[in-house]
């Protein structure tokens, strides 16, 4: 099993994701740098994309988006290697059956895709472990990885915690806000300078 | 309410019980005790209660889309999809009940499903043209019909389904080109996308 680095644009957009929606189940997908894995076998989280805050299990615009997403990838050398999701209820953070169609989708495009379930009580604005647990798939079950294998960068928790409290969630764009107004950037390119200068 | 937010949730449903006593057609109430089932995280007995209620104040909106959602949630898909019914049979003219239907009914699969799906996307982009998820629904399950069918059938043949599919394409691309300051990546993207999901 390959081990995991999580860069701070990732983490950050999808704590901000889950903070946006609180009412909401949401869920997104995590891209990693194609030829980090190729060569050193590390899956290197570099990009976060996140996807619906609305009936998560409707198969039309999760292949729309899944497509989209395919293409951008190939055109930019990711791949998608993770799926995060975050359940309506707070105390609720284990994987449903939406969970499991979902993971099958992207294992089949790449093997070592883990899933990342956010842990709602860890929500908070101080920030003080990361928000989720990391599992991998394998014949259908969900099996926590080892969290010796999984590097979160530096400024990971700070960014996330900073920009939390300046309620930056405003502002981010997940797939279903794009579908309502399609001038809307699903990319959040205009958070990504946000997040650099957090990460000083 | 106070006594929900304190998670004493036994305290509040006397209090809703003690005003139901007085008044039995209170449906806020009713409805306040449906939650507290959500929020305890009983799904299955929300839905029971929601049936009940639904029995006796059949034209509470939200009530029907509610159970929809919990429906879809559970992956009942049927049910959900009557729920969305009657919905469209009180509001034939709002364009997202036709469009979550096309959904579920997509979801489901099958031939009948999409060929119903198609349609009901189809009327939600008459109802509304500027709808990007109407036509991308449209579009996909114009194109899944056309890979199903050979040619000659006696129901909608695969030339017209493709039809359908490629009118579908043309209008979200235009759509997409009109926003003109778009960053090329991501008209790529999506032709990509139109061009991947045309399964033919």
């Amino acid at each position: 099993m390959a081990e995991i680095e999580i860069s701070v644009r990732s983490y950050v957009k999808l704590v901000l994701h889950a903070a946006k929606y609180p009412h909401c189940a949401v869920n997104g997908v995590l891209l990693a740098d194609r030829k980090r894995y190729k060569d050193d076998k590390i899956v290197s989280i570099v990009e976060c994309v996140p996807l619906f805050h609305l009936a998560l299990g409707l198969a039309p615009m999760l292949e729309v988006a899944l497509s989209q997403i395919d293409a951008y990838c190939e055109q930019n050398k990711l791949i998608i290697a993770g799926y995060y999701q975050a359940n309506e209820h707070v105390k609720d953070s284990s994987p449903n059956a939406v969970t499991h169609k979902i993971m099958d989708r992207i294992c089949d495009n790449f093997s070592d895709a883990s899933l990342y379930m956010v842990d709602n009580s860890k929500m908070t604005p101080d920030m003080e472990d990361a928000v989720f647990r990391i599992y991998a798939f394998q014949d259908g079950k969900f099996k926590e990885r080892n969290p010796d294998s999984i590097t979160l960068e530096e400024q990971c928790l700070s960014a996330a915690s900073g920009l939390l409290n300046q309620k930056v969630f405003r502002n981010l764009v997940d797939f279903d806000n794009h579908l309502d107004d399609i001038t809307q950037d699903w990319l959040n390119n205009h958070l990504n300078e946000v997040i650099e200068i957090h990460s000083w | 309410m106070r006594y929900e937010f304190l998670q004493k949730y036994d305290v509040a449903e006397q209090k809703y019980h003690k005003i139901l006593e007085e008044d039995e057609a209170n449906s806020a109430v009713h409805k306040r005790l449906i939650a507290i089932h959500k929020a305890q995280g009983k799904i299955p007995e929300a839905i029971k209660e929601l049936n009940k209620y639904l029995e006796r104040f059949m034209s509470d909106h939200e009530a029907w889309l509610e159970l929809a959602n919990l429906y879809i949630a559970e992956m009942e898909y049927g049910k959900a999809a009557f729920c969305l019914e009657e919905l469209i049979m009180a509001n034939p003219q709002c364009h997202l009940y036709h469009q979550r239907y096309a959904e579920v009914r997509y979801t489901q699969g099958g031939t009948e499903n999409m060929e119903l799906a198609r349609k009901y996307f189809a009327q939600a982009a008459k109802l509304n043209p500027t709808s990007i998820r109407a036509l991308f629904g449209l579009f996909l399950a114009a194109s899944h019909l056309a890979a199903q069918q050979k040619g000659g059938g006696t129901k909608s043949s695969k030339t017209e389904n493709k039809k359908y599919a490629a009118w579908a394409a043309k209008q979200i691309q235009e759509r997409y080109e009109a926003l003109g300051q778009r960053e090329d990546s991501q008209i790529k993207a999506l032709t990509a996308t139109l061009d991947s999901l045309e399964l033919s």
